[in-house]
């Protein structure tokens, strides 16, 4: 259960995830002090929620004096995502029961993609590890930004949010590249989302469970037998 | 309402949703064509976290945004590392930057 070599690979696991949280998470800490929440406050979000999107989402319709039960349902649609993302690790590892309430805290789109991808059964020690390191970056980063997030030149901070979609593609591509059926049902997923995005029916939050399912769907039909 | 409200009803829908399917599906019990199914979760997510998020990365500079992108699918084409992925997609992205594109 908690092998210090699975702790270590988590560790390491995580560090790209790190990089990529630490710059936006600065950026969440940096506009909340510009929304006037207090430092705890601040870092009660990232700390309690350790949430990517939502919690700017969150912030901004708190700041707008939007009410509590559209913030709520909001934010729930947006995370819902994550119930596909923990049913699917899951399915790949059995894990204690008294360690689900941690492990399961710390699933967010990135930690998800470097523990599916992972060759084999995933360890408790791997996940809590990976997930660790993820929330320290996204926890300091926050802290960092409201205190200190002044400091930084714009063309930096912009270039650096391209972060997470760096990695999105690094986590991505080495998988493509193995199996023409994963690149297939990634592009058919990006493909359903951009245009539900662009169509403008549903909000975000549907669009993307409804591209995940979709593109799931399609990979289970179209190939179908071939495993 | 103040702040820690909020916060806390976010962190309620925010982590049921993580929490609940790890207690309801069990890995031994699972029928084999939804195992099936949900092994291209991965997948799928990956492709629509990137698209279309990804060309609106940089606010206000979809070109930036798209070019940077392609340049992470090519560095990453040919190195697995994901931290030298995104230490060089973000060094290109400010050289494209930095050029006024």
């Amino acid at each position: 259960m908690f092998n210090r070599s699975e702790i270590k690979e988590g560790l390491y696991s995580g560090l790209p995830v790190f990089i990529g949280y630490f710059p936006i998470a600065v950026t969440f800490g940096l506009l909340s002090k510009s929304v006037n929440i207090s430092l705890f406050e601040s870092f009660c979000f990232s700390s309690m929620v350790f949430a990517g999107a939502s919690q700017f989402v969150g912030l901004n319709m708190f700041h707008a004096g939007i009410g509590l039960g559209e913030i709520t349902l909001t934010v729930f649609l947006l995370n819902f995502r994550h119930f596909l993302m923990s049913a699917t690790l899951s399915s790949k590892t059995f894990f204690n029961r008294f360690l689900i309430p941690v492990i399961s805290f710390g699933v967010t789109d990135e930690t998800f993609a470097v523990a599916a991808m992972k060759k084999g059964e995933l360890s408790e020690g791997y996940m809590i590890a990976l997930n660790f390191t993820a929330y320290t970056g996204w926890v300091t980063g926050t802290v960092v930004g409201y205190v200190a997030g002044d400091f930084l030149p714009a063309d930096i901070q912009a270039s650096i949010s391209i972060c997470l979609y760096a990695m999105f593609v690094a986590i991505l591509i080495p998988a493509v590249k193995n199996s023409f059926k994963a690149g297939a049902v990634a592009v058919i997923a990006g493909v359903v989302n951009s245009l539900m995005g662009y169509s403008g029916f549903l909000s975000s939050g549907w669009n993307i469970v409804i591209s995940i399912v979709a593109a799931s769907f399609a990979g289970f039909f179209l190939f179908k037998g071939e495993d | 309402m103040d702040a820690l409200t909020v916060i806390i009803f976010m962190m309620l829908v925010t982590y049921l949703p993580r929490l609940l399917p790890m207690y309801f599906i069990n890995v031994d019990k699972i029928p084999g064509e939804l195992k099936r199914f949900l092994s291209f979760i991965p997948y799928a997510a990956l492709g629509a976290l990137i698209l279309p998020g990804s060309i609106s990365a940089i606010s206000g500079k979809p070109e930036v945004s798209a070019l940077g992108i392609a340049a992470a699918a090519v560095i990453a084409w040919f190195n697995s590392n994901i931290i030298v992925t995104v230490f060089l997609t973000v060094a290109v992205t400010y050289l494209l930057l930095l050029t006024g594109l």
